[in-house]
């Protein structure tokens, strides 16, 4: 059981307001992700979670127990830092147990348990190694076994693989996602990669400048983004925004038109996901003209980089199969209820 | 490592022919083979003085023992010998210059690690001056030359009754000591991520068991450093131990330049001055594998 409940928390910095009137829930067992674009607050909010930073007004609880007062050692909580923070002087068994032994824990049960939490992350043959004779991704995992060693009642983790290469961060992604659906336990995920973000949470809240633009599932997030930034911020690559004009109930851009305007009218800003664009003959709504300029062969799928007639870009996702050449112009239609709208001066979701 | 060794050796080929490199190793060794000589001939030559007798020294310089001069040990034993049968009787200042300087070197890197780590760790504000100026604060206290401070000093003990006592010089020493302890430590601390700090904590350390279990193992180095500096000062100090001690309080440094005084017993004053370096070479011996720093390479990641 672990519930953590964010009320009404502000954080200045001197004059720096880094996190404003921030409500939070965390439910039991949840997995929640916070991402945003670097310094919107992500850190700042695990570290007042964690005890580490005092918020400069509103409260924190635990449990339905009120945080403020209690030092990080009395909250019950792990975490993995970006730069693993492992001590240098010890060795992987060592920062494994120290936890365990700080807290006066017997020596067979302290043994007991970081065998098995070795075991379970594959690095039972590190435990005799000192930090700095690993590579980045086994401190990492020692990093990830430290704080699973403990069985806290939250997870915390600021950044854990974004110092990692591509190909591990994938990896490390999966053994994390095992983990918590094996152990379901409360825990709370700071990243600005928002491929992690999608995979791994239950919910995600996207921050900016310290504010709490949008809290929702990945799939809520993808599908109906409720402003522009948290559209252009989720999703990779981003979505394509076009200027547009509603009236009458329609939505064109230049002479074409793509969709239902509900009931916005005037100047509109058009979102399409890269993958919502279909070329001639799949999509049933009117036609952009684009001319190719740079096409991508990703392996699963192609990008293509277009132009519109009206000068503006585009980015398109097709089928692995599709034979598209620079130069060539194509015909290219949202899918039908796939186009999001957004008000060109506030930025929120008119659709 | 291993694998990058020859690369190494090729580039290091090409920028120097065979014989450029050969005229560099004669030349490096060369070097320090003088530097070796200037260093030790002192304590080779004290060595040999500390056998001789009068006859030894007043003929000229001699070095070779039996062939030259007649080796005695009389000038060792003069080291313990009561004054009153010719001897110095070095026992009692060599134990209070110990004691004095033990303990002074122990309560600077006591207080200084803590004053250093505060100073590392957290803002402090006193008005328009923050922890820089703090730190500098500790640092501008060795700025005065010694004679300046020798005479204020001189005034406050006997003011407080402590002049001529070890409970005097010891807090002179400390005051003399800590802005170093501070300087190397700040140093030290502020090269350890804060992140080790927040680990602790989060792991179940109060801040205090934080800095003793976490922080300060991984400053090692500094600690010993910061020793080596402290006993070296304090042991070697003669200025405040010849202005501010005199009669009840006697130290190993004034003791042997006394010596210098009437006529010159230049075997005992060669045997004081080796025995008086001593600790000093063994502290040397102790403390030189600690004084390799790398215990930090694995702490940040490139
Ligand atoms: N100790 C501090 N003193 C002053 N300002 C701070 C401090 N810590 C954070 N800030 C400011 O608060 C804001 C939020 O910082 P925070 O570290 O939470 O961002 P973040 O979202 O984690 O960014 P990143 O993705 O780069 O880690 C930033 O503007 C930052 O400059
Ligand atoms: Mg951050």
């Amino acid at each position: 059981m672990a519930e953590v409940v964010v009320s009404g928390v502000f954080k200045r910095f001197g004059p720096v307001a880094a996190l404003e009137e921030i409500d939070l829930t965390v439910h039991d067992n949840e997995f929640v992700v916070l991402v945003g674009p670097s310094g919107s607050g992500k850190s700042t909010l695990l570290r007042i979670i964690a005890g580490l930073e005092r918020q400069s007004e509103g409260s924190v609880a635990i449990d339905g127990r009120d945080m403020a007062g209690i030092a990080p050692k009395d909250r019950d909580v792990a975490m993995v830092f970006q730069s693993h923070a492992l001590y240098p002087h010890m060795n992987v068994f060592d920062n494994l147990a120290f936890n365990q032994r700080i807290r006066g824990v017997d020596r067979k049960t302290v043994d007991r348990k970081v065998r098995e939490v070795a075991e379970r992350l594959e690095i039972t043959e590190l435990l005799r190694r000192r930090p700095r004779q690993m590579s980045g991704g086994q401190r990492q995992r020692v990093a990830i076994g430290r704080a699973l060693v403990r069985d806290p009642r939250i997870f915390l983790f600021d950044e854990p693989l974004s110092n990692l290469d591509a190909e591990l961060r994938v990896r490390l992604r999966t053994v994390i996602k095992r983990l918590h659906q094996e152990m379901r336990r409360t825990s709370v995920y700071v990243t600005h990669d928002q491929v992690e973000a999608m995979t791994l949470a239950d919910r995600v809240v996207v921050l900016r400048d310290g504010r709490i633009e949008q809290i929702g599932a990945p799939d809520d997030l993808y599908e109906r983004p409720v402003n522009g930034f948290v559209a252009g911020f989720i999703g990779s690559p981003a979505m394509n925004f076009l200027q547009g004009t509603a009236a009458e109930g329609v939505v064109r851009i230049g002479e074409t038109e793509t969709g239902a305007a509900g009931a916005a009218s005037g100047a509109v800003i058009v979102g399409i996901r890269p993958e919502d664009l279909l070329p001639d003959g799949a999509a049933d709504r009117g036609r952009l003209r684009a001319l190719v300029t740079l096409v991508e062969p990703m392996g699963a799928d192609t990008l293509v980089f277009c132009t519109t007639d009206e000068g503006q870009e585009l980015t398109v996702r097709l089928p692995r199969y599709t034979a598209v050449h620079e130069g060539e112009t194509l015909a290219l239609g949202p899918r039908e209820g796939a186009v999001h709208l957004f008000d060109p001066e506030t930025g929120q979701r008119l659709n | 490592m291993s694998a990058h060794e020859p690369a190494r050796e090729r580039v290091r080929g090409i920028a120097m022919s065979g014989l450029k490199a050969d005229l560099y190793r004669v030349l490096k060794y060369a070097a320090l083979i003088a530097w070796a000589i200037f260093v030790v001939a002192p304590f080779l030559w004290a060595l040999s003085t500390s056998f001789k007798s009068d006859p030894g020294v007043v003929g000229g310089a001699t070095y070779i023992p039996f062939l030259e001069y007649e080796p005695t040990v009389d000038g060792w034993t003069a080291l313990f010998r009561d004054t009153s049968s010719g001897g110095i009787s070095m026992q009692g200042p060599y134990l209070s210059s110990l004691v004095v300087s033990l303990i002074s070197t122990s309560i600077a890197l006591f207080l200084g690690t803590l004053a250093a780590y505060g100073l590392s760790r957290f803002t402090f504000r006193a008005g328009p001056l923050g922890n820089n100026d703090i730190t500098f604060f500790f640092i501008s206290q060795r700025i005065m030359p010694p004679a300046v401070l020798a005479i204020p000093y001189f005034l406050l003990l006997r003011f407080t009754g402590l002049l001529d006592t070890h409970l005097g010089l010891i807090l002179v020493y400390v005051a003399m000591l800590l802005p170093i302890v501070v300087w190397v430590m700040v140093d030290f601390f502020n090269t350890v991520p804060i992140e080790l700090d927040e680990a602790a904590l989060i792991d179940g350390c109060n801040p205090i068991q934080a800095f003793y279990r976490i922080i300060l193992p991984n400053c090692a180095p500094g600690m010993v450093v910061a020793t080596l500096l402290c006993i070296i000062f304090s042991w070697s100090d003669f200025f405040f131990a010849l202005t501010l001690t005199f009669a009840k309080v006697q130290l190993l440094p004034p003791t042997i330049v006394i010596l210098n005084s009437n006529k010159v017993p230049w075997w005992s004053l060669s045997a004081s001055a080796l025995v008086s370096v001593l600790p000093l070479v063994i502290i040397a011996f102790v403390l030189e594998r600690y004084l390799a720093r790398g215990t930090l390479a694995g702490v940040i990641r490139e």
